[in-house]
């Protein structure tokens, strides 16, 4: 990436007015709480979309007992899938937990408002402890083997990708597309959160 | 609350399995849908639903046996999965086969990762079948496991999935460097078979410092064949045949660091040569665990490589600094590599291990030092030599986290080494404090001319230790100030601290000298501190042990260990 993109995104980060993204312990029971801010919130991403790339938000979520040295006792990922269909013009979003439903939406900012505010990560302490999560969460366009899946999920779960059946041109085109998101640096963002230490069971 | 719903969940199950077995719906092989590469989105809801704690997970080699029923899915990990029995929910095999016995029912679908599905006449599934050839790394910690994803690499590829295997147009790049540019390097990859899977890439190199123009003798070239045995995934034998310019030494910086510090700055921070010839080896890797060991023969030419003329953006007018003469012939090795890798997160490590080592006996050939060197070390075809590279990371509260590296290479014996298995200190990737390969026993020290071009007569020295520690965190008030400016979570997470200390040392024994200097008797050790902006982080480095010489400001991408 270059030092322009880095100085930009930078910036980007300055201008944002609330935590774009905050990882938290239920005060019940002490599982991960993780909220996304205004992470789509930007012009680049949603001109990124509607020029096609299809937008992936991963969430990885650690969960890290207190120690010396602490130990990461527990890993969880989340991550949702946010692509423009130019033919009927909607957004179309797909978190990728199992069993997930797609859901399509007319607008950007109803599709953002999909995505954002409290994801679904399954993670908590299950012995006496202190701990504490942290969670970092990327925001990338697809590589091609993503590319293919979406379009499987576009044409229906049970219709394969590829089978052979697309032309040389299109796997080139492929190709140049990733290519070009590559060293036209589409943005890639990197956001780090973490909680404050907790005891469990509390 | 939870339960009438389950309950009514578990009868719909059922009613589908009896539905499914009345039908008598059974999958053919035909209907297995095989794929080559595993996309993210699958390694995630397969991570997903074997952690769940409602999954049935079977490690290792195991069989639900006729007449068992499964209220559920049921997982397998790093093991064959053979069912008999129902499965009233999905059937997924993590690096290992599915095999569905004739008495087999399974309501929802079969998915093996890294292995085939064998599907007997009269086994009955209502969902997909999908075999992915490409195994998931992962670690697994109290029954949970979570992915550990390889480094991300630098080419792009396209292609498609036949029913016989993948196959893919690669293109890809080492990096920018004085000796050739930008070497591009493009060709077909493909992956054939099942349970013993053949991988075969074929790519060629152009450089751009050779301009528009393509001489096919200054193409470089690599072929490679990978062919699995044994039916585990774990074992192959692999063979390939080269003609490429390789790095001497990394000298701990990543490829986009070396290439922007080149085609930018002008300065190079590595030193190159020239091999050719072919490789023939054996490889262990267990699937699902992060290690690897290589063992393999290789017969091979090297050449030393003068500087091209590539261009840069500042300086460009100015001459590259000069290549090492290296000892040049035919080489003829046995190498051992093994790798271990269980970092969290391979951009930015805050826990687990790195460990790279590397074993090399000269076996025989021709290589020797360049007359034009002045050096006296003669043949160099019987050398010994090994590195050892660990790295362990540590995170020490929510605020902070600690590398540590330690790295021994040389040669095992005490005797000399030919140049391109030499080591060289000094400079942003290992002892910042002190100029690139400050301490080479003299390499530098002078000029030699081969030709019409100057050479370094050699590259550095024969033995390296060198340790590097760091510690990073977060700054304590970059909350409350986040806070009060409302920026978000930039001061409190994305603005590090860092403080580091580096010691190194690079020597000569002295009967393997042949005309080097002796290198340092003791180590050579600095300090000082970073700031890390995001990715990019600022670095100013004092080195301790010549206190007069000057203090150096260096730039990095990414962590610095």
């Amino acid at each position: 990436m270059s030092f322009a993109a880095l100085a930009a995104a930078g910036v980007g980060r300055l201008s944002a007015q609330l935590p774009l993204l905050e990882v938290s312990s239920d005060a019940q029971d002490q599982r991960a709480v993780v909220r996304l801010g205004p992470v789509l919130a930007t012009d680049e991403l949603r001109d990124a979309a509607m020029s096609g790339l299809p937008i992936r938000l991963r969430v990885r979520t650690e969960l890290w007992k207190d120690e010396m040295f602490d130990d990461l006792v527990q890993t969880a990922t989340w991550s949702a899938i946010l692509v423009y269909e130019p033919l009927n013009r909607r957004f179309y979003t797909r978190p990728t937990e199992t069993r997930a439903t797609a859901r399509q939406f007319a607008t950007w900012d109803l599709a953002r408002a999909a995505i954002e505010g409290e994801i679904p990560i399954r993670l908590r302490p299950r012995t006496r402890g202190r701990y504490y999560y942290t969670s970092t969460l990327e925001i990338e366009t697809l590589s091609v083997s993503d590319l293919q899946e979406l379009e499987r999920w576009l044409q229906g779960e049970l219709q394969p990708a590829v089978e052979g059946d697309q032309s040389i041109p299109g796997a080139i085109g492929e190709g140049a597309k990733r290519l070009l998101i590559r060293v036209l640096g589409v943005p890639t963002r990197r956001i780090e959160a973490r909680s404050g230490r907790f005891r469990f069971p509390e | 609350m939870k339960r009438p719903l389950r309950h009514k969940r578990l009868v719909a199950a059922a009613c589908v399995a009896v539905c499914l077995a009345a039908s008598g719906r059974a999958v053919s092989a035909q209907q297995v849908m095989s794929r080559t590469l595993l996309p993210d989105s699958t390694i995630e809801r397969v991570v997903d639903l074997y952690n769940r704690e409602e999954t049935t997970r079977l490690p290792g080699d195991s069989r639900l046996a006729a007449g068992t029923v499964v209220a559920g899915d049921a997982m397998s990990l790093n093991g064959e999965l053979t069912v008999a029995g129902n499965v009233e929910g999905d059937v997924v095999a993590i690096n290992g086969d599915v095999h569905l016995l004739p008495t087999a029912v399974v309501v929802g679908s079969v998915t093996a990762i890294g292995g085939t599905v064998h599907i007997d006449a009269g086994a009955k599934v209502g969902g997909t079948v999908t075999a992915y050839r490409e195994s998931l790394r992962l670690r697994e910690d109290d029954g949970i496991i979570a992915y550990v994803p390889d480094e991300p690499g630098s080419g792009i590829s396209a292609g498609y999935d036949f029913p016989f295997g993948r196959t893919d147009i690669l293109l890809t790049s080492d990096a920018y460097n004085r000796t050739e540019g930008l070497p591009i390097s493009v060709g077909p990859r493909g992956e054939f078979g099942s349970s013993n899977p053949t991988r075969v890439r074929a790519l060629v190199t152009y450089r751009t410092a050779n301009g528009i123009t393509v001489d096919p003798d200054e193409l470089g070239y690599f072929l490679g064949i990978e062919q699995f045995v044994a039916g585990s995934g774990r074992f192959s034998v692999l063979a390939t045949a080269f003609r490429e310019i390789r790095p001497i030494e990394d000298a701990g910086l990543r490829n986009r660091e070396a290439s922007l510090a080149a085609f930018v700055l002008h300065r190079d921070q590595r030193d190159h040569y020239a091999r050719r010839g072919w490789s023939a080896g054996a490889r262990f890797a267990h699937p699902g665990l992060p290690y690897d060991l290589t063992l393999e023969y290789r017969d091979e030419r090297n050449l030393s490589v003068a500087p091209a003329a590539p261009v840069s953006i500042i300086e460009s007018d100015k001459d590259w600094r000069s290549q090492p003469l290296i000892a040049e012939g035919r080489l003829r090795s046995l190498t051992a590599s093994f790798n271990y890798d269980s970092r969290n997160d391979v951009l930015d490590p805050a826990d687990g291990w790195l460990v790279r080592t590397m074993l090399e006996q000269g076996l025989d050939g021709t290589l020797a030092t360049s007359p034009a060197s002045g050096l006296s070390t003669g043949a160099l075809d019987h050398f010994s030599t090994a590195r050892f590279d660990v790295r362990r990371y540590a995170r020490l509260s929510p605020y902070s986290r600690l590398s540590l590296r330690a790295l021994l290479s040389g040669s095992l014996d005490g005797g000399p080494l030919p140049a391109q298995r030499q080591q060289a200190l000094g400079g942003a990737g290992t002892l910042p404090g002190y100029g690139l390969f400050e301490l080479d026993c003299g390499a530098r020290d002078s000029t030699v001319v081969r030709g019409v071009t100057d050479f370094y007569p050699f590259y550095g020295c024969d033995r390296a230790a060198l340790v590097q520690l760091e510690y990073q965190a977060s700054f304590p008030f970059a909350r409350k100030i986040s806070e009060k400016l409302k920026l978000g979570n930039f001061l409190t997470h994305s603005v590090r601290w860092a403080a580091f200390f580096d010691a190194g040392r690079a020597w000569t024994e002295q009967e393997a000298r042949g005309g080097r200097q002796a290198g340092g008797s003791s180590f050579s050790t600095d300090a000082g501190f970073g700031l890390r902006l995001g990715a990019v982080g600022f670095y100013y480095a004092i080195p301790l042990s010549d206190p007069g010489d000057k203090h150096r400001i260096s730039i990095r991408l990414g962590p610095r260990l």
